[in-house]
């Protein structure tokens, strides 16, 4: 272990190496590649200008390297990054139900604030859920993309995503039908594959 | 195998992978079988499946970042600008032309122009008169937001006003359905921007053309009142092959007189060329035009903006505080008189800056003439005479009334510290006089060994604590350093840094290696011992740090802590900021931008025993600020409220903290106007009241809120429910205190955590005492004061209790601990 001559707190920096080095070396770095993302599009839809949300999504992923040492002393059978979830959600909806709630007070009951904190919460903690979503499946996406021919992509981009019928994107690929069909359903199947594995890696 | 036959099980193996030559096939058989069309689609993915990749992979509008870009017509599109585009495109109506993208009323889209922070640009003829015109679009998301919609009438409304030859030309205003749009002029040509980046510094004599035409634009804007609001070189159109300068984006522009849309408090804008007053979130008129022109006319003598940072938010903190780089030093083609011009422009005081655009215009107009013909053009005389301030000298009238913080370092016992002390400096003691390492500072952090943590990163940034900590004779100065990974990068730098640091002061430098389990080395130790009388120790301490951040005249060191997204460059002459996640809070509660100014006066201690705590279990220390400096504060303050009747305003909120494993309970005070605040977390148990935590915190200014974030965490332990660890976090203006208990409580029976409060309202003007209350049998009625849980405590309950108090106004006698 670690020798260490303080007690507390010993900096985090070290405990997050423990944390690293003992469970999921890559966690953090994911980590931070897939929430700031998710945090800046959720500011963005609750009105945060572009600058804004930038330094909220920052301020989650400090508050989250904040907590790591409260999580280095709890349950040890507890995977890392599915701890940092949990951190970050709380994080994010901390951040998110602040400001505007307070600046209202004054006169306004505690159980009223209490209330209002709840439902925003909901909102956030459903909002979050989404974009986490859609973070794994751009990211499954780009991986995709990555390793097949760029025409299949295009097939599944048109017809998919685009939601353009699969005759018009043939044609306008100069595929056959068939084809197009084919390529469509084999990115599909490749996407939904990176996905899975995504969520298993992450549950 | 023939493609004429339906086979599900080519399917199914196509689908798993296992063949890449079966896909010929079966794409020639699916080009007529409708049945294995569908079976191939249901195999691949259910319905709701296919449903949700569109649903999810369907570009979101804030997956882009808000940049105005114009270019010469045509339809390239970048990336990472393609979605608003897309949302637009998808509005258009389809167009009898082939080679059109669609029709918007009556306009023919040809392109797209580019996509900016309000909308997209689309190239388009106007067949009635056929011409070309760029339609700005407001984007799809926004056009449902009341803010955006009004902005944008705004924008029509504010530039369709303006007749001016440097002022782009608005042909009208219209709405498709849902959506708005602008018809401008189009403007074939890149706008300044481009420019720039393609040739980097400009010729003075275009440099002169340009900001001429600018202000001579911004002058027929401001004689109709108008203010801009967005000067910057994406702004400004250049006209192919025509000198000509037009400005263009009036989205920001609005009424002098209407403020309405600001007071929401969100900032708008481009921050590298925005005024100090617009950064700082207050009125903006005429003259912030003018400071924006001085930036941009600052990017056009040397290539790059005047403030940058990582983060528009330090940007804005730059453009408050500091001055920029001297032009002459970037760039030592550029005449003093024009250093001048723009040093008067960018002046942080309005009433320093020109009076007007016109007599910009003419001042650069005859700048122009004089350079075109220095002998028949002499410049004008007060440029000659140089009765301008220069940048450089403003520098000195920028900023931080340094606060004068001191941090105490016990080196004695820490019980010998009483309050009948209060005056006489221990003699053990290190009083580090840290006012001038101020801007190195975020958060400071002592524990109960002693020992002092300084975060050095930036932005609240925890893991680069400097760590002081008192040793026989005097203290060590520890500086985190780490191998392996990403933090290997900072090592070098702390390293390097260090040795010569420690040389010129003839220290020696240890370092000591962590080691991991398996034995392997994880990191770097580097330790600074320092001796001699306190005195000595507090100076050398001061010159070391300094000097580790001390950037020579000619280098830019660039901090990077950690693989944190956080990193500042430091450039000679300039000082590293840091805010503090307080600060951070504290705009965000009073919807402002946040600068690191002055900090507050806080003062740490080194944890003191609590006379009265018995109980084992807890590490009864105060932790918070020192009650000695506090005391004439707050008398002082509590004057004053009475005096100005000020009545305070609390508020509190509570929810639940899902963030930890046990029950937590997070509470949220935003108090503005008191005085003083004491938080304490007690334990009850037989019949006793214990002080586990004691907090003691200045109330913020007079006007201003001073939030204050409480959590109380109440852990059960997994092995044993009967067991729990409370710890309380309290964080304010920046500081983050908190405090675990050292060993667990355990308890006789279940417990539940519940909040409570007093019943009821609140008495303002009271001294009020709230709870979060454990009931540990589950069975004990709701309690309301210390003196019912202490009788109910005697039956054998215990409690765990928050108790927040405060001083108000109506307080005639302050309680005793804010001041005896």
């Amino acid at each position: 272990m670690t020798k260490s001559d303080n007690e507390f707190p010993e900096t985090r920096a070290s405990l997050l190496l423990q944390v690293q080095a003992g469970d999921d070396p890559k966690a953090w770095d994911e980590f931070i590649a897939v929430y700031r993302p998710i945090v800046y599009r959720l500011a963005r839809r609750r009105g945060l200008q572009d600058a804004d949300a930038e330094d909220l999504a920052q301020q989650v992923l400090l508050s989250v390297a904040r907590s790591i040492e409260g999580w280095q002393k709890r349950d040890e059978s507890v995977r890392f990054r599915h701890w940092l979830r949990r951190v970050a959600k709380n994080a994010i909806v901390n951040l998110l139900t602040r400001g505007p709630k307070e600046q209202a007070a004054g006169s306004t009951s505690v159980y009223e604030l209490l209330h209002q904190h709840d439902a925003d919460e909901d909102a956030i903690a459903r909002d979050l859920e989404l974009e986490y979503r859609r973070e794994i499946f751009f990211r499954a996406a780009a991986i995709v993309q990555s390793e097949i021919a760029s025409d299949s992509w295009k097939v599944f981009e048109l017809a998919v995503i685009e939601d353009i019928p699969i005759e018009q994107v043939a044609a306008t690929l100069g595929k056959s039908v068939g084809a197009a069909y084919a390529a469509r359903s084999r990115v599909m199947k490749r996407l939904r594959r990176c996905v899975e594995d995504m969520e298993k890696h992450e549950a | 195998m023939k493609t004429n036959q339906c086979d599900r099980q080519r399917i199914d193996a196509f689908l798993a992978g296992e063949s890449v030559w079966i896909e010929s096939e079966l794409a020639e058989h699916l080009e007529t079988c409708a049945d294995c069309r569908d079976y191939l689609s249901a195999q691949t993915a259910e319905a709701e499946q296919w449903a949700e990749a569109r649903e999810l992979l369907r570009p979101t509008e804030y997956d882009i970042a808000d940049t105005a870009e114009f270019s010469v017509g045509g339809n390239v599109i970048s990336g990472g600008t393609s979605r608003p585009i897309q949302a637009v495109l998808d509005l258009l109506a389809p167009s009898d032309d082939p080679h059109r993208l669609g029709r918007l009323g009556s306009y023919e889209i040809s392109g797209v122009i580019g996509a900016g922070g309000m909308g997209v640009v689309l190239k388009a003829v106007d067949p009635s008169l056929d011409r070309v015109v760029a339609l700005k679009v407001l984007a799809p998301h926004l056009a449902n937001n009341e803010t955006a919609r009004r902005r944008f009438a705004r924008e029509a409304k504010a530039a369709a006003a303006v007749i001016h030859p440097n002022v782009i030309p608005i042909h009208s205003v219209a709405s498709d359905g849902t959506v708005p749009y602008l018809v401008m002029a189009y403007v074939r040509g890149g706008s300044l921007q481009t420019r720039l980046e393609n040739e980097g510094p400009l010729p003075l004599v275009e440099t002169l053309r340009i900001g001429s035409q600018i202000a001579e634009g911004l002058a027929a804007a401001h004689d109709q009142g108008l203010v801009h609001r967005d000067i910057k070189p994406e702004n400004v159109l250049l006209e192919e092959g025509v000198e000509r300068v037009t400005i263009t984006d009036f989205g920001l522009a609005r009424a002098v007189d209407d403020n309405t849309v600001t007071q929401h408090g969100t900032i708008a804008g481009t921050p590298m060329y925005m005024s100090p007053e617009q950064a700082a979130g207050q009125k903006v008129d005429q003259q912030s035009d003018l400071f924006s022109l001085g930036s941009v006319l600052y990017a056009l003598c040397t290539g790059r903006p005047p403030y940058r940072d990582d983060s528009s938010y330090g940007v804005m903190r730059q453009i408050i505080d500091e001055s920029p780089q001297p032009i002459g030093e970037l760039n030592p083609e550029i005449p003093g008189w024009l250093e001048s011009i723009i040093g008067k422009l960018m002046a942080k005081e309005k009433s320093d800056r020109f009076a007007t655009a016109a007599e910009v215009h003419d001042l650069l107009e005859r700048c122009l003439s004089h350079v075109q013909n220095p002998t028949a053009n002499p410049l004008p005389s007060k440029l000659q005479t140089g009765q301008f301030p220069s940048t450089r000298k403003r520098l000195m009238k920028v900023i931080f009334a340094s606060s004068v913080l001191l941090m105490f370092l016990f080196a004695g016992i820490a019980s010998q510290f009483g309050a009948d002390q209060a005056e006489t400096q221990n003699e053990n003691e290190v009083r580090l006089p840290l006012s001038c390492l101020d801007s190195y500072i975020g958060t400071m952090m002592t524990s109960p060994n002693e020992t002092v943590f300084l975060n050095l990163g930036s932005i609240g940034e925890n893991e680069n604590y400097l760590i002081l900590q008192p040793l026989d004779g005097g203290l060590t100065i520890r500086f985190p350093a780490y191998a392996s990974s990403n933090w290997s990068r900072r090592q070098g730098q702390y390293a390097d840094r260090l040795k010569e640091v420690a040389q010129s002061l003839s220290l020696k430098l240890d370092e000591s290696s962590e080691m991991a389990s398996d034995g392997t080395v994880q990191g770097v130790n580097f330790r600074i011992r320092v001796t001699g009388t306190p005195n000595e120790i507090a100076e050398t301490v001061e010159k070391v740090i300094s000097r580790t951040f001390e950037v020579g005249s000619s280098e830019t060191c660039k901090y990077q802590f950690s693989n944190m997204p956080s990193t500042f460059t430091k450039q000679a002459g300039e000082s590293p900021r840091i805010v503090a996640s307080g600060e951070f809070m504290n705009g965000l509660l009073s919807g402002k931008r946040v600068y690191l100014g002055e900090k507050e006066q806080l003062i740490f201690s080194i944890p003191v025993e609590f006379a009265d705590v018995q109980s084992p279990n807890w590490n009864s220390t105060i932790w918070g600020t020192d009650v000695r400096a506090l005391k004439s504060d707050v008398v002082e303050r509590i004057r004053w409220s009475q005096a100005n009747r000020m009545r305070p305003d609390v508020a509190i909120a509570s929810y639940r903290d899902g963030s930890q494993k046990g029950e937590g309970h997070r509470w949220q005070l935003l108090a503005r106007k008191v005085a003083a605040m004491r938080i304490r977390l007690l334990h009850i148990t037989d019949g006793k009241m214990l002080v586990a935590n004691e907090y003691l915190l200045r109330g913020g200014d007079g006007s201003q809120p001073a939030p204050v974030d409480l959590v109380l965490n109440l852990e059960k332990s997994t092995e044993d429910r009967n067991t729990i660890t409370p710890s309380l976090e309290v964080s304010t203006n920046g500081l983050q205190l908190s405090r675990n208990t050292t060993s667990p409580v355990t308890v006789s029976g279940a417990f539940k955590v519940s909040p409570v409060m007093t019943g009821g309202s609140l008495a303002w003007d009271e001294p009020t005492i709230l709870f979060h209350q454990v009931v540990w049998d589950g069975n004990l009625s709701y309690q309301r004061n210390t003196n019912s849980m202490i009788e109910v405590s005697k039956q054998g309950a215990d409690f765990i209790a928050l108790e927040v108090e405060w001083v108000a106004s109506g307080a005639q006698s302050p309680p005793a601990w804010a001041a005896q």
